[in-house]
């Protein structure tokens, strides 16, 4: 890039970068056993409350707070009587205090169940609204297919491409495709006529089969007409610079 | 008076037990509100975020697995992609209402999204190229990946000291290069 001229997005993209950097460094400077001590720096007492209050589900912080049993009031014992009633009430309030604490190592046992049980749920029914989803996109008779056929250095590759030109999104078959190195990873372009526009990149499993769903591609703004899968440095590019492996056209 | 160990605290919170998270927050919260503060640059945000970080750890104390990551590592974990996404965020709102903000400037902004983020992904793995390759492996694994230290050296097979010190040359050659060729640095 040094004799190109400054893109007014490097900027915006060197400080995201910066401040990664930045992050990282000291979590390894926080993490390191034996390391160089941490900063540290207390935050303010009314964090806690809202932090603990927040995980007792929304009750008033001010209620949460409150301790349980207020404190009695202090009077002295003068007589035999009430030697015998405190005796007894402390008696009473130990029964009452191993009885609470079983009562509530139960409860925090049942809230975390009824926690676990709730996230189970709402993961099986964002799953089956996910499934009902893909189902209802699999039967639109606007998808189109493409097959993708291996060049050269892989012929016995394939790939089927469901594509969507109302919402922009598709899914892609991918098989025959062998892994690639650290550094590289497969980029699926789009052809708007001749113009190819990167539609996500992928890497390929062991096995060789792999299932990509394509998030929705906003910049393109016509159908495309031919698909194309290089081979290109990890994360991808914006214009393909590596050999093509897989080609094809929709049908 | 015996500490329990970060293990035991986070087994008792996963089993409901306040006491136990309570004694995490006062463990903890000092060190990462630190860390949110050097990233945000701001109490308000950081506070915001700590709450966010901690009630995720109430909330996902049974999903931790010791075999991928220390307690620590994983607490750091998820206050750093969450004070990053607010990093990302309020910059992202600065610009959505500048001045010369209209809608049909923030349509361009939403067709454009797609190839932003492949222009993005393109200036970041040219600069990662230009470092030593050791360096290089480890912060692409940690940039692309999100990998931790102790998954980074499970993967290249290497000591996780050795990791941690590539990471950490590497890092800093990153920085000097992604402010000499973004400009300005930080924003």
């Amino acid at each position: 890039v040094d004799d190109e001229p400054l893109d007014p997005r490097a900027s915006h993209i060197a400080a995201e970068l910066t401040a990664w950097c930045d992050a990282l460094e000291t979590e390894l400077d926080a993490t390191d056993e034996g390391g160089a001590t941490s900063v540290e720096l207390t935050p303010p007492p009314e964090l806690k409350e809202r932090v603990l209050w927040s995980i007792r589900g929304g009750m008033d912080p001010i209620t949460a707070l409150r301790p349980a049993f207020p404190e009695a009031p202090d009077r002295g014992l003068t007589t035999m009587f009430w030697a015998l009633g405190v005796a007894a009430s402390f008696m009473l309030a130990a029964a009452f205090g191993a009885l609470w604490y079983a009562t509530r190592a139960d409860l925090g046992a049942t809230r975390a169940n009824v926690a676990q049980l709730d996230g189970m749920l709402y993961e099986k029914g964002r799953e089956l609204k996910e499934k009902e989803r893909e189902l209802a996109w699999l039967k639109d008779p606007r998808v189109q297919v493409a097959l993708l056929k291996g060049l050269e250095a892989n012929p016995n590759a394939k790939a089927r491409l469901l594509w969507h030109p109302g919402s922009k999104q598709g899914i892609l078959w991918v098989s025959g495709l062998p892994p690639l190195p650290l550094e590289k990873s497969y980029e699926l372009w789009a052809f708007v006529g001749d113009q190819p526009v990167p539609a996500g990149t992928f890497d390929a499993n062991a096995d060789g089969a792999t299932v990509i769903p394509i998030s929705k591609q906003e910049n393109l703004g016509e159908t495309p007409v031919k698909f194309a899968v290089s081979v290109e440095p990890k994360g991808g590019v914006p214009a393909p610079t590596g050999a093509i492996v897989l080609a094809g056209k929709r049908f | 008076v015996s500490t329990p160990p970060d293990s035991d605290l986070l087994a008792r919170i996963a089993a409901g037990d306040r006491d136990a998270f309570g004694l995490f927050f006062d463990r903890y919260a000092p060190v990462l509100f630190a860390f949110c503060i050097r990233i945000l640059k701001d109490g308000k945000d950081a506070e915001d975020v700590l709450q966010e970080a901690f009630v995720q750890v109430w909330r996902d104390a049974r999903l931790f697995d010791a075999a991928r990551a220390s307690v620590k590592t994983w607490l750091f974990t998820i206050v750093r992609s969450r004070a990053l996404y607010r990093w990302r965020s309020r910059r992202s709102l600065d610009q959505r209402f500048s001045p010369a903000s209209d809608e049909s400037l923030d349509r361009e902004r939403a067709a454009a999204g797609g190839q932003e983020e492949a222009v993005r992904r393109d200036y970041v793995g040219r600069w990662l190229r230009r470092l030593p390759k050791d360096e290089r492996a480890v912060l692409f694994l940690a940039f692309y990946d999100s990998y931790t230290q102790e998954e980074i050296a499970a993967r290249l097979n290497q000591p996780l000291g050795t990791v941690k010190s590539r990471t950490r040359s590497g890092l800093a050659k990153l920085k000097v290069i992604a402010i000499a060729e973004g400009g300005a640095g930080r924003g």
